[in-house]
């Protein structure tokens, strides 16, 4: 277990039980209401799952369409969405794509709860974008709730088991990187999705931020982050504003922040070291040579 | 009577044994003199019919003071107890004093195998177990008995004239003149004897 | 207990087999290995273990030859049907909400049991969607494994344990009998794939929704059950589940609070 033994889940058949697993895990307690999107065009189904998974710390926004999903992203930070693929105005693949390119606040983990068998192109296309997908069933509402629990209490050392399938198989820990948590700063939501597995792989914790701003936010959110991935390129605030801004506030001076940068350019480089990065690295990413950074710049472990 | 037994300095540790057709009863009045607190393990292979097999423990728990369970894979072997090998496993002690089961071929054409167990408890106890062979209609246990008395144990076998079904003792009288040749009786004595060591 | 003379040839015989051919077999369970040591001893005309030894060190063929006898092939299909009845609905119920599936045979042998598993996934509609990972450490039986062909007589012998594994239709949908073996359907082998892995000295290959292990760690002692059980845990998704054979158990092993038991009496368990 990633963050040392703080004992074992006995069999969590009820919710609370399952609460005060991860609970316990987590160590702490983040924000006390957590925010779930459904996205389901079938009202008795949607009235089945908010049935499902209703709860007092649980707030659930259930919507009909695609075009509502946005809109309430835009405006709403979400914990979780739950999304259904057929809906009346756009395929779920299309909705996914959209949240994608589009100024939502935060793209949250998705689980996928569809009616439908899908092939295996269409099932890796979701998984680009969507973090589960369950296929209804006699079984799935039990799944659903496991997969909605598990990511309200966000325990990302679970989450993490799902993305194994798409990268090299064999886990390593890497003593440097295990337990150690990681702020990843991206918009592109496959960069986040391959680069949090690669991390992952190793035992780091990740937190996921689609820009500066999120970033800072993050950052006075979460307090034990001890590096941070920093792409340059990013809309609303881009790296290097964030990490000159972070480097202002008093609080973040021994926080090493390394640059995701596209450009190769001696001139670009040094740019990021004068804004304040630790160091910086090209994309595209070579694994290898990120993994040397993070072990050069990954602070020594204090607090243990 | 018991005069190999008067001679041993090497406390029992553990007890085998093997047995077939007429095999359950001879067993049950045999295991039945043990008092609740008998501390040495028991361990027993008997042929039966696949489905019968698999309730030996629980048809035996009602007759018994000691406790009986069904042998499961890697199990250690704890004082005191009755263990009975599952159904189409074969059950092996190991050095370590622990059980393991497998599935090679029958012996004898049974499986679990008097053979087996005789041998391999042979090789994790030596002087130190005692092997008994009763009623049956096999010749399995008549080597496994010769193993166990080459290895230092102490060997019995029930008097043919006795036994439901003579061949497997005989067998084993024929094959290494065993230690001690008993009715039931005299088993029964032998065993509560051993504790005794 | 004193190590005796054939206790040390058979601690060499391992330790050659390892350096020589990279099959790990030092921490197999020692009663079991050693009558089979000794069968094979008999069988190939040495004098004694150290002599099998130098024909198997200067030998590939004897090596090979030496393995047919160390791996146990006893294996039939729908062995305990119960298990396989608890499979189909404890299990499936689950597995039919993956879009896709990863399920890994391990010690596959022959492939009874492999086929066994094809034919049930197929029953419940989940083959398609499969991929089965069959592994095994004897090249030969992966052959075997692979050609799919039983002894006409055995495979009709196993139509009882399908029926009573909850069947759906007959055996004998699944072969074509010719001459005494029956062949089984091409299309039960599209999704699976074989291959040579050892539970001793390799790694996980692969995220599964289900593994099934069975009656092939009886013949491992503790210590490389838990390695075998860890690269269980590691290669199962959240929540996948593993089967072991009837007489088996993790409760004996630290991966006991890891899993829960989700039909015991069958030896299915789910990763926690």
């Amino acid at each position: 277990m990633q963050m040392g033994a703080v004992g074992y889940a006995l069999k969590p058949t009820t919710r609370e039980r399952l609460k005060q697993v991860f609970e316990k895990l987590e160590g702490k307690f983040t924000q006390a209401v957590k925010k779930v999107l459904l996205v389901e065009d079938d009202a008795l189904q949607r009235e089945s799952v908010v049935h499902l998974i209703d709860d007092e710390d649980i707030e659930i926004t259930a919507v009909e369409s695609g075009q509502e999903a946005i809109d309430m992203l835009c405006t709403t930070i979400f914990d979780c969405m739950i999304m259904d693929l057929k809906l009346p105005d756009m395929q779920g693949s299309e909705l996914l794509e959209r949240m994608s390119r589009e100024p939502i606040c935060c793209f949250p983990p998705v689980i996928v709860y569809t009616g439908r068998n899908l092939t295996r192109d269409e099932e890796q296309e979701l998984l680009k974008y969507s973090r589960t997908i369950i296929i209804k069933g006699a079984r799935s509402p039990e799944r659903l709730l496991d997969e909605v629990t598990l990511f309200l209490h966000k325990v990302e050392s679970q989450l993490s088991s799902e993305r194994q399938s798409m990268l090299a198989s064999v886990r390593s820990r890497d003593k440097v990187l295990d337990g150690r948590r990681v702020l990843l700063v991206d918009d592109d939501v496959r960069n986040i999705f391959a680069l949090t597995g690669v991390l992952e792989q190793k035992g780091a914790l990740v937190e996921v931020a689609r820009d500066g701003l999120e970033a800072i936010a993050k950052l006075d959110e979460i307090h034990d982050i001890d590096l941070v991935l920093m792409d340059v390129m990013m809309p609303v605030m881009d790296g290097l504003e964030a990490t000159r801004r972070i480097r202002a506030d008093g609080r973040f001076n021994k926080l090493p922040i390394i640059a995701l940068t596209a450009k190769a350019m001696r001139d670009d480089q040094e740019q990021c070291l004068n804004a304040g990065a630790s160091d910086y690295l090209a994309k595209p990413i070579d694994i290898d040579r990120l993994y040397s950074l993070l072990r050069v710049w990954m602070p020594s472990l204090e607090r243990l | 009577m018991n005069s190999s037994q008067k001679n041993r300095s090497q406390p029992i540790e553990a007890i085998v044994i093997g047995a077939s057709a007429g095999g359950v009863q001879a067993l049950l009045r045999l295991l039945q003199i043990l008092p609740t607190g008998f501390h040495l393990p028991v361990i027993a292979v008997l042929h039966l019919p696949k489905a019968q097999e698999s309730h030996l423990a629980e048809v035996f728990r009602l007759h018994v003071k000691m406790p009986v369970s069904q042998v499961q894979d890697k199990q250690r072997i704890a004082p005191g107890q009755i263990y009975f090998a599952p159904p189409d496993y074969h059950l092996s002690v190991e050095r370590d004093r622990s059980f393991s089961l497998s599935c090679e071929e029958p012996v004898h054409y049974s499986r679990p195998a008097i053979d087996i167990l005789l041998s391999s408890a042979a090789d994790a106890y030596g002087p130190a177990l005692a092997a008994m062979l009763l009623t049956g209609a096999s010749h399995d246990g008549a080597e496994g008995l010769a193993y166990v008395k080459a290895a230092g144990g102490l060997t019995f076998v029930q008097d043919p004239a006795e036994a439901e079904s003579a061949t497997m003792p005989q067998a084993a009288i024929d094959r290494c003149q065993p230690d001690n040749v008993l009715n039931l009786q005299g088993l029964q004595a032998a065993l509560l004897a051993m504790e005794n060591h | 207990m004193e190590t005796g003379s054939i206790e040390i040839e058979l601690e060499l015989l391992m330790q050659a087999i390892y350096l020589k051919y990279s099959y790990d077999f030092r921490n197999y369970a020692g009663a079991s290995l050693k009558r089979r040591v000794l069968h094979a001893q008999q069988e190939m005309g040495c004098s004694s273990i150290s002599a099998l030894q130098a024909k198997v060190v200067h030998d590939p063929n004897a090596f090979t030859a030496l393995l047919q006898f160390l791996t146990v092939p006893t294996t039939e299909m729908f062995r305990d049907p119960a298990y396989f009845l608890a499979l189909r609905e404890q299990v499936i119920p689950f597995l039919k909400t993956y879009p896709s599936l990863k399920i890994w045979v391990a010690g596959c042998s022959t492939g009874e049991e492999l086929y066994s598993m094809a034919i049930l996934l197929h029953e419940e509609g989940l083959l398609e969607r499969s991929i089965i990972y069959a592994t095994d450490i004897n090249p030969k039986s992966l052959e075997l494994a692979r050609k799919g062909i039983f002894a006409l007589e055995r495979v009709r012998s196993y139509g009882a344990n399908y029926r009573a594994a909850g069947g759906t239709g007959s055996l004998t949908d699944y072969y074509t009998a010719a001459y005494e073996g029956a062949l089984f359907n091409r299309e039960l082998c599209e999704n699976i794939t074989f291959a040579d892995h050892s539970l001793a000295t390799d790694s996980v290959f692969a995220e599964t929704h289900l593994v099934c292990c069975r009656n092939v760690m009886i013949y491992f002692n503790r210590e490389l059950q838990e390695r075998a059980l860890g690269l269980f845990y590691e290669s199962l998704c959240r929540r996948g589940f593993l089967g072991l054979g009837s007489k088996e158990t993790i409760e004996f092993s630290p991966y006991a609070n890891r899993f829960e038991a989700l039909v015991r009496a069958q030896r299915i368990y789910r990763k926690i």
